[in-house]
């Protein structure tokens, strides 16, 4: 499956005139007498041109992004959502195509030091809530109903257009869910669960009337891998964010919000997606190593691709039984600025909420498998004098490497 | 003494002893089976058993089924391996001169030619020709000696019966002037056609090869039928055609859109409502059966195109390349507005004034040439027309420019568009044939009844999956309620289906198409109903987790009481049989 930009539609036939002259394509109406048109002309020509720009299969997008958490300490699964809202737009899914459900309780929280605002970056560089994100189930109405309601076409007759998944056989589907799950389940707003067994028979019924031509799932919780093992429908690519058993770590915290703001998984295939541009030739593969690589220690993230109606579990086919492990992944692949994504950093969030006396915010910190932890005061809010972002250069921590423990970072 | 009264105590001892378990024993046998409150307790328990074995168990089972009505699973069965026959009623007539006599005494009679349709589908469909040979009228005949084919088809008499679906073939003679001199037949727009005759001694096989070829091109081919079903056939790459068109449904909405994205420079002016009644209305109208189609208009200020144009030098003109035509069309498709259109599938046709600074700008195709019309069409979703301003205009000093769009030009393009969009491609004809221009309407009457074959295939195959895959659902799935009006709707589809197919073999294609749109109606409604949707998935050890409280305090005791009283009737059955 190509990974082009969403709304790249296969054009056709630029009405390029048969050959042998005659009637062109438009040749109707009144005011001009129709002529006999001698039937040779075979408008092969326009056709092999069709053809070519044809290779896809699929003539319209759509995209169902689900936040299935709410609260405040929830807050980086909202920021992960609209994120990917956010370059979904960008990337041509038009608002009329996307089906976005929120509980939408973070921008004007009482507890959001910025009202009006949902950062999915530290610095709070990027707004994702903005002036026109365009939520189509709100609050209370995210349940496990409701999505299996939009995703088989169920939907009672009053339904508006807009909280209607109105796909047809051609359509190539994005299903984002994020929020916190377990082992075969994914908590919805802290009341119900939806079962992978329920997933895989929804997407049954999607495929049993072709609402899909492809479709792409990806899950961004602890243990998401579990969401994707009874798939049995054909044509559906999951992409989860960690194998059973594992958690999902999140990425970073905002010492200003309080919270953290993204979770890791997303923060790298968002990464990716940025550097998607109309003429980019990136494809699945290209998707799934990033996430790969990117993403937490210990076996990582999983995928399920399916080729030609096999399904494969790509931790078995791609030769990555769980991939390496994590010292040698962080420390071949560090680069001197991107100290942000050592696995450290999630021994660091450990301490420093403790410190901070933040208390478990929510946020799950694995067992360190790391390179020896040390304590690593990365919040910039911190330390934004001294080295993150003030002459422009990689930032570098001040001290000579591991083992070495840097002062304690002063309360804010 | 002592030993004597020992022993004879003894001995008593022993007698009293040996006695003793028989008394013990019979006084116990008296006791169990004599002492009421025992037997009392013993029928109580019973009673307990037998209401909770008899009434409770079947009371419960029966309040916690899900309400099935029923529905016919037999005959939804039997729709998976559907036969379809198409029959197309061809009337074959005859004039003067183009058979030879000896052949001309056998009429009338009819030919049947049936074949089936090759396709990888489990619905066989077999067409069906019907070809009713006879010789002319005289009014037939008249017409016919007319000196141009326009003239003579002018002439000649509309059939009694003009029947959706049918086709009328006049066989002229084999010299006559009326085609020209290479061309075998001549295809005209209102389901008639003319074929060339031939004498000799193999003149009917001759000629009934001809007509059938003509007929089959004017009706039913295998790419026709292939493209109806092309969803349930295995994907097939190469063929746009079948990826074009868009899918069947109750009713559309067409919206046309002017782009006018710099209107400091241009005030645009187009007489959309008169173009829709003269050019829009009479071309939809023909397509009444297919639909309900709502059309609206809208003028865009500010739209821009995604897609910066690039200059060419050599024409002095900008150009839009192939490989950026994609990107066109999302930028503008946030501002169209049809998500608040109704539930119908929306048709939008841009036309697109570029603004003065990119003027004139051009499309270009794959090989670097101007396209001729300026436009391009996305499958399934619409098409946009680049209308470029007189560059002659921009001479005066009054700015912005009057522009009155040419509705002509832009409606030959839209309408031509639509009909690529509904699935109506350009005919492919063979070689020696010639094929006459379309109507004023722009529709030729049996492409309109193709469409129908399509549609009326297209349909029955959708109500197949779609009742299949809900038995196979219900069967699966055990907890889904399926109310009354679900099933009353499952069998008004099924006997909409049996009436499609009885028409199709009686080769009624309008009433079939009523039949089987009927057919998609009921099932569609009775698949999404709302009620369908289980959210009841239990994991079994749900199930034991729900049960065990309320069964397992009322069955402990019932239970135990049930061993006792086995155990006891055991060991009275064995203390019987050791006494006796």
């Amino acid at each position: 499956m190509k990974l082009q930009p969403a709304g790249r539609r296969p054009v056709c036939s630029v009405h390029v005139l048969p050959p042998s002259g005659g009637e062109g394509p438009g040749g109707v109406s009144g005011g001009r007498e129709p002529r006999p048109q001698t039937g040779s002309a075979s408008p092969s020509l326009w056709q092999g041109q069709a053809e070519q720009l044809f290779r896809s299969g699929h003539t319209n997008n759509w995209a169902v992004l689900v936040c299935t958490s709410r609260f405040w300490f929830n807050y980086r699964h909202v920021a992960n959502t609209l994120s990917v809202y956010r370059s979904v737009k960008r990337l041509g899914i038009p608002d009329s195509h996307i089906v976005l459900m929120l509980a939408d309780d973070m921008a004007c929280n009482s507890r959001n030091p910025k009202p009006a605002t949902v950062f999915s970056h530290k610095n709070m560089e990027l707004n994702v809530y903005g002036d026109d994100v365009e939520v189509d189930y709100r609050s209370y109405e995210v349940t496990v109903e409701n999505f299996l309601r939009v995703l088989t076409g169920r939907v009672p007759p009053s339904t508006p257009r807009s909280k209607r998944l109105l796909s047809d056989d051609r359509s190539n589907i994005l299903i984002y869910m994020t929020g916190h799950g377990g082992n075969g389940f994914l908590k919805f707003q802290d009341s119900e669960e939806i079962t992978n067994v329920e997933l895989a028979d929804a997407f049954e019924q999607m495929w049993q009337k072709r609402r899909y031509h492809e479709m792409l799932f990806i899950i961004d919780t602890c243990q998401g891998a579990s969401m994707y093992e009874r798939f049995y429908s054909p044509n559906v690519m999951a992409l989860a964010s960690s194998q059973v058993g594992e958690d999902s770590l999140s990425h970073q915290p905002d010492l200003a919000i309080g919270v953290h703001l993204m979770d890791r998984y997303t923060f790298y295939v968002l990464e990716f997606l940025e550097e998607i541009h109309p003429a980019s030739q990136a494809n699945m593969n290209d998707l799934v190593s990033v996430s790969d690589r990117g993403a937490g220690g210990g076996s990582g993230p999983g995928w399920l691709g399916e080729a030609r109606g096999r399904l494969r579990d790509g931790s078995v086919s791609m030769g990555r039984p769980g991939g390496p492990s994590a010292p040698a992944l962080f420390l071949a692949l560090l680069p001197v600025s991107g100290w942000s994504r050592a696995p450290w950093s999630r021994v660091w969030c450990r301490q420093l909420s403790e410190d901070l006396g933040l208390g478990t915010t929510g946020h799950r910190c694995g067992p360190a498998q790391g390179p020896p932890c040390f304590f690593l005061p990365g919040a910039p809010v911190l330390v934004r004098g001294t080295w993150a972002g003030g002459s422009g250069e990689p930032a570098k921590p001040p001290w000579r490497g591991p083992g070495e423990r840097p002062p304690p970072c002063p309360m804010p | 003494m002592a030993e004597g009264i020992m022993a004879e105590r003894g001995r008593m001892d022993r007698v009293r002893g040996d006695r003793h378990p028989e008394r013990d024993r019979n006084q116990a046998l008296t006791a169990l089976t004599m002492d009421p409150e025992k037997i009392r307790g013993k029928h109580a328990a019973l009673c307990f058993a037998t209401m909770a074995v008899m009434l409770g168990l079947p009371l419960w089972w029966k309040t916690t089924e899900t309400y099935r009505a029923s529905l016919p699973y037999a005959q939804i069965g039997q729709l998976d391996s559907l036969l379809l026959r198409l029959r197309v009623p061809v009337s074959v007539v005859f004039i003067q001169g183009s058979l030879p006599i000896v052949d001309q005494q056998k009429l009338p009679f009819t030919v049947v030619n049936e074949r089936d349709v090759p396709l990888k589908c489990k619905m066989k469909l077999k067409c069906r020709f019907q070809q009713a040979y006879r010789m002319a009228g005289s009014h037939e005949e008249r017409a016919l000696k007319m000196d141009t084919i326009q003239e003579a088809e002018a002439a000649l008499p509309s059939p009694k019966e003009d029947t959706v679906g049918s086709l009328n073939i006049f066989v002229i003679p084999e010299k006559s002037s009326l085609l020209p001199q290479d061309k075998m037949s001549y295809v005209g727009p209102k389901r008639t056609a003319f074929v060339r005759g031939a004498q000799g001694r193999q003149a009917l096989t001759v000629i009934g090869q001809r007509v059938l070829q003509v007929a089959q091109s004017m009706s039913l081919t295998d790419d026709v039928l292939a493209a109806a079903l092309g969803d349930r056939l295995p994907e097939d790459k190469r063929s746009d055609d079948k990826r074009r068109p868009l899918k069947a449904s109750l009713g559309y909405e067409i919206t046309f859109s002017l782009l006018n994205p710099d209107p400091k420079s241009h005030e645009v002016h187009w007489d959309i409502e008169g173009a829709m009644e003269s050019f829009v209305q009479p071309f939809l109208s023909l397509f009444g059966a297919l639909g309900n189609f709502s059309m609206d208009s809208q003028i865009l200020y500010y739209a821009m195109l995604g897609v910066t144009p690039r200059f060419d030098a050599a024409s002095s003109s900008y150009t839009l390349a192939a490989h950026s035509l994609p990107h066109v069309i999302n930028p503008v498709e946030a501002r169209l507005g049809s998500s608040a259109a109704s539930l119908n599938p929306v048709i939008n046709f841009l036309l697109y004034v570029p603004e003065r600074a990119h003027s004139p700008l051009y499309i270009q195709d794959k090989d670097g040439a101007r396209v001729a019309t300026n436009a391009f069409h996305s499958p399934r979703w619409g098409g946009i027309m680049v209308y470029n301003v007189d560059p002659k205009a921009y001479n005066t000093t009054k700015f912005p420019v009057k522009v009155n769009v040419d509705m002509v030009q832009v409606m030959e393009v839209f309408l031509a568009q639509m009909r690529l969009l509904f699935g109506i491609p350009y005919p492919q004809m063979p070689a020696n044939f010639v094929l006459a221009g379309p109507p004023s309407e722009g529709l030729r009457s049996w492409e309109l009844d193709r469409l129908l074959w399509a549609r009326t295939v297209e349909n029955l195959a959708t109500v197949t999956t779609t009742l299949t895959s809900l038995a196979e659902l219900l069967d699966k799935i055990g907890n889904i309620v399926i109310k009354d009006d679900v099933a009353s709707e499952v069998y008004r589809a099924v006997d909409a289906v049996h009436d499609a197919i009885v028409e199709l073999a009686a080769g009624n294609l309008n009433s079939a198409f009523h039949a089987s749109r009927e057919a998609v109606t009921s099932s569609e409604k009775a698949f999404f109903d709302p009620s369908l949707l289980h959210l009841l998935y239990f994991p079994d050890d749900q199930k034991f987790a729900i049960y065990i409280p309320l069964f397992l305090p009322m069955a402990v005791p019932i239970f135990l009481s049930m061993i006792k009283i086995i155990l006891e009737n055991q060991k009275i059955r064995k203390d019987i049989e050791k006494v006796d």
